[in-house]
């Protein structure tokens, strides 16, 4: 019912028309620039890994266990029977209990960091080896035990310069002698802008960010093009649900807040009628930009309000979104009432 | 069938050891395992350990790629294996030892053959020069 | 002799060719004046081998065997006898001519219908030589793949369609496949031995309804049909786990059939006896395991996995007997408990004896173990000469995925030496050329 409200509302006051209603999106050339964490910037990572905000996003993804269990295409080749067991009471409570423990695991946001810088040390340069070869040599370490971005890799220029690998030769070459299961040696043509775009119009989200993580490094500037345009492609079309409890949605809730973009999704949790969520959100959007609406006490509207008047960007739609969260929830009220005085219960 | 890198070959404790190259691949594309073997053993005989592989031909990006297990052939030099120039040169370049001279030596010659050959070149360019002016 | 034959035939053609001459003069008197068309005897010799025989005579020289030759099975695929009057009508050939009185009424309306020559059809004889073919072959009774039973043209596994409907209640959705399709005899005391069909069928609407009947006549087609219906009136009804398989693990036994059922994930398919498999096909089960030990009778398979279908128990009943939870873990949800019934009272953990069952599939197969039998590795892994096609075979290991790659990059098999080496390509097969007569 509220939906229809807003609905009318947007139809009334074309002014204010969100793109939740009248999606504009002619993806013809990616409508959508890459807004990358930029490592000139401020860097978002201490405030990503701050418990508190691990902590909010994960109420913002709301768990629901049946999708994070969801049924997955697991790509076995092999089918495999599933087991049956008979538990006791404590034996299920324990299942069940490791099953929520695993959850947080397969929820754990992928990390958002700055863009890594490039890498330019030079080692040795030697002239005199000048003419030796027509071809670079890359030089890997592959001693046992040593971390991916710990691992020693230089490259010998033809003009006798040593210095150490860049990122791309550095990935490269860990995929070569220490291959990823389900990462490929080149930059799969998915992730290409035009067939990005298909996929997003498919709303394909999950499988592009799953795959995603699977390619790239969080700091590669290739993820962080991916996920963002990603993003924003969902915050456009009001795809929140898809993403809902699973770990993209702590990155996405992350980077709306990040870039002040939040508008939608607040329509979105005002629609669904999930005010706390709002309030969560607010509280998200405090800590990192360092404002304060007093989100924290209020559980109601209030804070919401005094958001729209200081930092939105969208206050028409908004308000009036308010407004209708307003008059439905005194409509309930009034119905509660009138049922308890049918029940004789006053 | 591909014995593993951790090696298969019997070998006495006081026996001389190298660090050498061992050709694989199959013909016309060399691939070299780099490897610990007793000195006095073939070159296709099983080996103690590998510690690396060469690929003399460059890939797509024009890179020879190397890898080298520096732990492994840190712990052979320790227990005196030799090793063998083109692996000496190669560990050269990459800056775990002294570059070698043969590198060098190398690299000066190659030098000098182009230095030559441009010469030449524009010696014979010259004459044509000079012969069509002529004519 | 000869001669005199020859003479006789001479005279007869004479004859002949006079009687066409002597024709003309009484055709000419019915007023044909549009096309006086003169037919000319030809005096060539008529007379070889094929016109000396009577037809009969000359069939049988290609169609029969001898005495011997027949008994001993000889001749089975010789041609068969033709009728060559097949496709002509009297008065109809090849002149295209229109013969009043044969061919067409002597009066149309009122005027007099004339002889008249029509353009000549050269579709005829093309249509009697089609129709002449068609007659000397063997019909040939193959089925197409989609309605073929087990094996061949033979009837068990083929469908035979739903019950007939009775009164107002039609059998929607059902379908009948035969299982069993065989000739019984029976002595009797005036008539001997007496022959009559039997079938064995199971019908089914493939979803959890399913009955099987047998039913016996003289014809074929009456036995089916009354197996079938009796089939419709014996229906039971049977749980399909998730519509694709059976609820858990069972053993059932009728006779010396013993069969082992077990239940299956989807996209398995049904690997089991081909009668189990149509029961199933029937049922609706779609994943299945089954082994038949002891006796293959299928009538007897039938029957033991109805009954082993029919006493399965529900997970709801498995967990009040039990008193435990009964709780799924599978791969395809990262093993998250899924609890499928739960007891009205649960036991605790001491309360569960040592010697208790605590395995489902032991629970479920009663205490029984399927019997498999431990698997060697291939003889021919032990020689020598595998070794060397291993080592020969080496250098393989990784060609397709590389090819599979190349071909994803780059469109073809190429790489990005080819440039440089241009004649590196492989070979390619050139293309067929069409020829005249597929065209």
């Amino acid at each position: 019912m509220c939906t229809t409200v807003l609905r009318e509302i947007c139809k009334t006051f074309p002014k204010y028309t969100s793109k939740q209603f009248r999606v504009f999106v002619s993806l013809r050339s990616l409508g959508y620039a890459s807004r990358e964490y930029a490592h000139e910037e401020r860097d978002p990572a201490p405030f990503f890994f701050d418990s508190n905000v691990q902590s909010l996003l994960r109420t913002l993804t709301r768990v629901d266990l049946n999708k994070v269990f969801r049924k997955r295409k697991t790509g076995d080749l092999k089918l495999e029977q599933p087991t049956y067991k008979f538990l006791t009471d404590e034996q299920l409570q324990d299942a069940l209990k490791e099953a929520h423990e695993k959850s947080s695991q397969l929820l754990q946001i992928p990390p958002v960091i700055k863009v890594r810088k490039p890498i330019d040390t030079v080692i040795s340069n030697d002239p005199a080896l000048q003419g030796l070869e027509t071809s670079k040599f890359v030089f890997t370490d592959i001693s046992y035990g040593i971390k991916y971005s710990q691992r020693i890799i230089v490259v010998r220029e033809t003009d006798g310069t040593l210095r150490h690998a860049d990122w791309d030769v550095r990935e490269r070459m860990n995929q070569l002698y220490f291959p990823e299961h389900g990462r490929k040696l080149k930059i799969p043509r998915m992730f290409e802008n035009t067939n990005l775009e298909s996929l997003l119009n498919r709303k394909e989200y999950i499988f592009l960010l799953d795959r995603a993580c699977i390619q790239f490094e969080p700091d590669d500037a290739n993820y962080q093009r991916v996920t963002s345009i990603t993003y924003q492609h969902i915050n456009d079309n009001n795809d929140f649900e898809i993403l809902r409890s699973t770990r993209h949605f702590g990155a996405l809730a992350f980077f709306l807040t990040w870039f002040k973009n939040i508008d939608n999704l607040v329509l979105d949790l005002l629609e669904t009628l999930h005010i706390e969520e709002v309030n969560v959100l607010l509280q998200l959007y405090e800590k990192l930009h360092d404002q304060s609406f007093g989100a924290e006490k209020s559980d109601e509207v209030e804070a919401l309000i005094i958001y729209i008047n200081k930092a939105a960007s969208k206050k028409g739609p908004l308000e009036l979104a308010v407004q209708a969260y307003k008059d439905l929830k005194k409509q309930r009220l009034q119905l509660e009432k009138g049922i308890q005085a049918a029940h004789g219960l006053t | 069938m591909l014995p593993p890198g951790s090696g298969t070959g019997q070998f006495s404790q006081f026996s001389k050891k190298a660090i050498r190259f061992v050709r694989k691949g199959c013909t016309n594309r060399p691939f070299f395992h780099i490897v610990v073997a007793e000195q006095r053993k073939e070159q296709f005989m099983p080996v103690i350990e590998q510690v690396g592989s060469y690929d003399p031909i460059p890939n797509e990006y024009n890179e020879k790629l190397v890898s080298l297990n520096f732990e492994r052939i840190r712990h052979w030099i320790g227990n005196g294996a030799s090793i063998s120039q083109p692996v000496q040169e190669l560990l050269g370049l990459s800056g775990f030892l002294p570059i070698h001279p043969r590198s060098y030596m190398t690299a000066w010659r190659n030098r000098r053959a182009e230095k030559l050959n441009d010469s030449v070149e524009t010696k014979e360019k010259a004459e044509n020069v000079d012969s069509q002016t002529s004519k | 002799m000869s001669f005199c034959l020859r003479s006789i035939n001479k005279t007869i053609q004479h004859t002949i060719a006079t009687s066409r001459w002597n024709l003309y003069p009484i055709l000419s008197q019915v007023k044909v004046f549009s096309s006086p068309k003169i037919i000319i005897g030809n005096s060539t010799r008529n007379t070889s081998f094929f016109n000396k025989l009577p037809a009969d005579h000359l069939w049988k020289g290609i169609t029969s065997v001898s005495n011997a030759g027949k008994k001993r099975g000889r001749g089975k695929t010789l041609a068969r006898k033709k009728d060559l009057n097949r496709g002509q009508v009297l008065g109809l050939g090849k002149a295209n001519m229109l013969w009043p009185g044969l061919s067409a009424p002597i009066i149309r309306g009122k005027e007099l219908v004339e002889r008249q020559q029509l353009p000549e059809d050269p579709e005829r004889e093309k249509k009697l030589i089609q129709l002449r073919d068609k007659m000397g072959a063997l019909k040939s009774y193959k089925l197409s793949p989609l309605e073929r039973g087990w094996s061949g043209n033979k009837m068990p596994g083929r469908s035979i369609g739903p019950p007939d409907p009775i009164g107002e209640d039609k059998f929607e959705g059902f379908d009948t496949k035969v299982i069993e399709f065989k000739i019984v005899f029976n002595m009797k005391g005036n008539f001997g031995r007496k022959r009559r069909q039997s079938t064995f069928v199971v019908t089914g609407n493939k979803n959890g309804l399913a009955g099987f009947a047998t039913g016996k006549a003289i014809d074929p087609k009456a036995a089916l049909r009354k197996a079938k219906n009796r089939a419709g009136q014996k229906l039971m009804h049977i749980d399909i786990f998730r519509g694709h398989t059976v609820n858990h693990d069972f053993f059932t036994q009728f006779g010396a059939t013993k069969i082992y059922v077990s239940q299956k994930p989807e996209g398995y398919g049904l690997v089991c006896h081909r009668a189990i498999k149509t029961v199933c096909e029937v049922i609706g089960i779609k994943n299945l395991y089954a082994k038949v030990e002891g006796s293959t009778n299928v009538q007897h398979i039938v029957k033991a996995f109805f009954l082993g279908l029919l006493r399965q128990k529900t997970h709801q009943e498995i967990a009040n007997d039990k008193q435990l939870h009964l709780v799924e873990f599978s791969k395809d949800n990262e093993y998250y408990p899924k609890v499928l019934a739960s007891p009205t009272v649960c036991r605790k953990a001491d309360e569960i004896r040592h010697h208790e069952v605590m395995d489902f599939t032991q629970y479920c197969y009663d205490g029984r173990i399927v019997l498999k039998r431990k698997k060697f590795p291939i003889f021919y892994t032990k020689h020598k000469s595998w070794e060397v096609h291993l080592k020969k075979q080496e250098y393989l290991r990784n060609l397709d995925k590389t090819q599979t790659y190349l071909r994803a990059e780059y469109g073809e098999l190429k790489s990005f030496l080819t440039e440089k080496y241009p004649e590196c390509r492989p070979h390619k097969v050139p293309p067929k050329e069409k020829t005249s007569e597929e065209e």
